[in-house]
């Protein structure tokens, strides 16, 4: 169906992806140096400039057009118990103190043609610019600049915030964005903060201009960071502009020196959330906990095959839940995280069949074994599919850099000399990961309904859960 | 230089030129411009297509316009189009799966498209999956039940959804007593009623040649669509249907749609009716549009923090519009500004020529970024068919925008940004609604 014209950008199917499998992934000591640097370079040309700035170039000349990206490898994973979205307000204040001017950034990248915009992410917070090509080494420049020459006043951080707090309090108005996100914080319990990238309004409160200059101080230091550009340029030419507009920065301190990355809280039990809503319709949405990649890489990408394999509109899966099932329609997703990656099935059902939808796939979630027979044929139809996947994102080569920057923040690169034989999951590894991480684990079972709805349904969920 | 970049080269070359014009709202097609020896129309049995070839990857884009949208529509109706292709599509989608191929099904207020994309090896395996949905869908029972299912959940989920309900208040706002005014999407009311038997009578009616226009972009040689086509969508009926553009929205004071909803935030959405895309102001209209946002942009949230999103966004429809949009804790204040803005706009006495070439710039860059995908480029392509009348104007779009005088913004906003057809949803006392 057409996009409503207020719907975000829609994404593009996950990629299939190669994971840099760290030389010691018992200690998961986090990597002092950048993870796999010289492995990254597969698709991409590589080089590191001599205060360890990654620079990261994929050349694709089917249009004059570039994107110039910098990414700092921090996010929600970094942040400590109380403060919650300080990574996320950090990248707003950046913007908005570029030049001591907020309107300053946009008259600059005006000047250069070019649109804008910055992302956080649980591993990585990025910020990038697409323009004509012709004024990459312009971009590099203005970015250069805005990471590497920080300095906030209280004034900026009073001004911002209010802009936030209606960020999120627009997120909280979609009830499926409520659920989504209250399942998260039962799913990861005290771990929760290392998966926000966002916060609330309770832990911005903690963000002060001493601790953003801390946190600036300690994570936006070249060695911690990457420049990818993408699209119509040289890539010898922009290993030069980096080095021209990137060299000044000084190397920090390693600023994982010693720190090991933090255990999630694990799921005792399972649990029910309900969230109320205006529709008269059912969101019902199971949250499990799944592999990282830095703990467990071989059962991660087992876990996104598992998921294509369900997602398979032919699947018996899909025509039990859905065609012959309590569901109008379902979805699954593995997102992925270094520690630990969260698998969610989420669909729809009538008002009268939510209870039962819930139970249905609950329990079917503890049997996927008749689901997932076939094995390799069925994975070998899937990656019909994903060669088709593959190919639908690299037609947009120049504006692949903040993609590419997702997956170095997790450690993950996208091998472009071998896309069709990235993922090697065979059918015993599809099963071992649904064993694992699904068949008879914790899990969090959520439920979208009218308020006077709610009480009931949680009840039923809850017997239903209570009799396994 | 392959074919793809010789076109966005082209494009770019023209962003580059400021011919002059009067009198008409895109340039000829034929006018100076390098001719588009890639892409070829040409009719088959019957149905018309439009084929861009292209080497640039292994992809192939196929689109298939069925053209009408909700001038299909009557009340009772709506959504029975959506619902008949949906049918299709549950039904097709193991076997397109099975050839490696994503469908492709979009529902409009001017058309419905249905289609795939696939790999250059796929393409005939792939067209025989889809087509039987078009030229023979079963409409099984399960198979309609379970489409039907499927939409009447959205339908129910738009309701609960801020941004989709605010849309909902503030098109119907506009669209009140004109054709648009019946959702292609359908309501809860009129998807509960179609059964199988209307959607065999609908598809026996109205799947015919003359409602279609088939696009296809990639790297397949004529001789083999002109195969497919023949065999498969030409032997449909050839029926009686024209295309035209809408009828005009009849001009209203501002006129607010309102509900009253606790939330965390509050939800504005105007639309400013603009002049159709044979108008010589149209893209004026979007140009002004453009300034609108970033002068929105820049004084709600930039000076005042009262917004994280708030823009006005060009709606390039049949009925183009300008979507007026913002969330707030203080709706009042913004509505003001929101206001202010326009009649900033409005009171300009010259855009000045730097601002506006760095507003045509960013378009450049829009059109280069959207047309990167061979999928966009079909719909670039049957855009510029069924709007302007010609396909080629679709890599000449940035030319029409590079007409546009800074006088030119000042007069679209007198006249065409004189009313707003408003909706709001949140927290009613906050608002006066006059």
């Amino acid at each position: 169906m057409t996009a409503s014209m207020l719907d975000p950008p829609l994404h593009r199917t996950p990629l299939r992806m190669v994971m840099l499998v760290p030389l010691c992934a018992a200690a998961l000591v986090l990597p002092s140096t950048p993870a796999g640097a010289q492995q990254a370079s597969r698709g991409t040309r590589d080089t590191t400039l001599a205060n360890g700035l990654e620079v990261k170039v994929l050349e694709d000349h089917s249009a004059p057009l570039a994107t110039v990206l910098v990414t700092a490898r921090t996010g929600a994973f970094t942040q400590r118990p109380d403060e919650a979205g300080l990574s996320h307000v950090y990248e707003h204040m950046l913007f908005r103190t570029y030049k001591l001017d907020p309107s300053k950034f946009d008259e600059d990248a005006a000047e250069l043609k070019a649109v804008y915009n910055g992302v956080t992410n649980e591993d990585n917070v990025s910020y990038y610019m697409l323009l004509p090509s012709e004024n990459t080494d312009k971009a590099i420049a203005q970015l250069a600049y805005l990471v590497t020459r920080v300095h906030f006043r209280d004034k900026d951080l009073d001004e911002e915030l209010p802009v936030i707090l209606n960020e999120l309090a627009r997120d909280a108005a979609d009830p499926d964005g409520r659920l989504a996100r209250k399942e998260d914080r039962v799913l990861w319990g005290d771990s929760w903060y290392l998966k926000d990238p966002g916060g609330d309004s309770t832990s911005l409160k903690h963000v002060t201009l001493t601790r953003l200059e801390e946190y600036s101080k300690r994570y936006y230091v070249p060695n911690n960071a990457a420049l990818f550009v993408t699209g119509d340029v040289d890539a010898e030419d922009v290993f030069h502009a980096a080095a021209d507009h990137f060299g000044g920065w000084h190397r920090g301190n390693d600023p994982f020196a010693g720190d090991t990355l933090p255990p999630m809280t694990p799921l005792a039990a399972s649990q029910v959330v309900v969230v109320t809503s205006e529709a008269p319709e059912a969101t019902v949405r199971i949250e499990f906990q799944g592999p990282g990649l830095d703990r467990d890489p071989t059962a991660a990408e087992a876990m996104a095959r598992l998921v294509d394999i369900l997602n398979d509109p032919g699947s018996r899966f899909r025509r039990d839940m859905v065609g012959n099932g309590p569901f109008r329609e379902l979805e699954c997703d593995f997102d992925k995280g270094r520690s630990a990656g969260t698998v969610v099935f989420v669909g729809t059902a009538d008002l009268a069949r939510v209870t039962e939808a819930a139970r249905t796939l609950s329990d079917t979630l503890n049997d996927l074994t008749a689901y997932l027979a076939g094995g390799d044929s069925a994975s070998g139809r899937v990656r019909n599919l994903e060669d088709l996947d593959l190919a639908l994102t690299l037609e947009e080569g120049a504006t692949l850099a903040p993609y590419l920057a997702k997956l170095w923040g997790r450690g993950e690169f996208l091998d472009l000399e071998h896309p069709y034989d990235s993922n090697q999951s065979k059918a015993a590894d599809v099963l071992g990961a649904a064993r694992k991480y699904l068949e008879g684990r914790p899990r969090v079972i959520g439920v979208t309904v009218p308020g006077p709805l709610a009480e009931q349904v949680r009840t039923k969920i809850q017997a239903g859960e209570g009799r396994r | 230089m392959n074919a793809t970049i010789r076109a966005l080269a082209a494009v770019v070359a023209l962003a580059a030129a400021i011919p002059s014009s009067a009198g008409c709202a895109v340039p000829a097609a034929t006018g100076g411009a390098e001719a588009d020896t890639i892409t070829t129309k040409y009719e088959v049995s019957g149905v018309r297509v439009i084929q861009r070839i292209t080497d640039r990857n292994d992809i192939v884009s196929v689109r298939l316009y069925l053209l009408g949208g909700s001038r299909q529509l009557k009340h009772g109706t709506e959504g029975i189009e959506a619902l008949l292709m949906r049918t299709s599509q549950i039904e097709r989608a193991d076997a397109l799966a099975a050839a490696g191929a994503h469908s492709i099904l979009e529902v409009g207020r001017d058309w419905t498209v249905t289609g795939f994309q696939t790999l250059r090896r796929n393409v005939t395996s792939a067209w025989n999956a889809w087509v039987v949905g078009v030229t023979a869908p079963e409409l099984s029972g399960a198979a309609v039940g379970q489409a039907r299912g499927e939409m009447l959940s959205e339908a129910r989920r738009r309701y609960g959804d801020p941004d989709a309900r605010v849309e909902t208040l503030a098109w119907q706002n506009l669209f009140r007593n004109h054709p648009y005014r019946f959702d292609p999407y359908g309501t809860v009311q009129s998807i509960s009623g179609l059964w199988g038997t209307q959607l065999r009578r609908y598809a026996r009616d109205q799947m015919v040649k003359s409602r279609m226009l088939l696009v296809v972009v990639g790297n397949v040689a004529q001789d083999s669509v002109r195969q497919l086509v023949a065999g498969t969508l030409g032997k449909l009926p050839a029926g009686t249907y024209t295309w035209t553009l809408p009828p005009p929205v009849p001009a209203r004071p501002n006129t607010w749609a309102f509900e009253d909803r606790s939330l965390p935030t509050n939800y504005i959405l105007g639309y400013i009716v603009g002049p159709p895309p044979t108008n010589p102001e149209y893209f004026a209209f979007e140009v002004a549009t453009n300034l609108l946002s970033g002068r929105l942009h820049d004084v709600i949230r930039t000076q005042h923090s009262l917004s994280y999103a708030v823009y006005a966004s060009f709606q390039e429809d049949a009925i183009p519009t300008a979507a007026v949009y913002a969330t707030s804790a203080d709706p009042a204040k913004v509505f003001s500004l929101m206001i202010d803005q326009v009649e900033w706009l409005q009171s300009l006495s010259q855009v000045p020529g730097w601002a506006l070439n760095h507003y045509l710039d960013q378009f450049v860059l829009d059109q280069l970024t959207q047309n990167l995908t061979n999928d966009a480029q079909a719909q670039a392509l049957a855009r510029a068919e069924l709007y302007f009348g010609d396909y080629r104007l679709a890599d000449q779009y940035v030319a029409g925008l590079r007409h546009v005088h800074p006088k030119d913004i000042r007069k679209v906003a007198i006249d065409y940004m004189r009313a707003m057809q408003l909706g709001y949803l949140g927290n009613t006392s906050l608002m006066s609604f006059r």
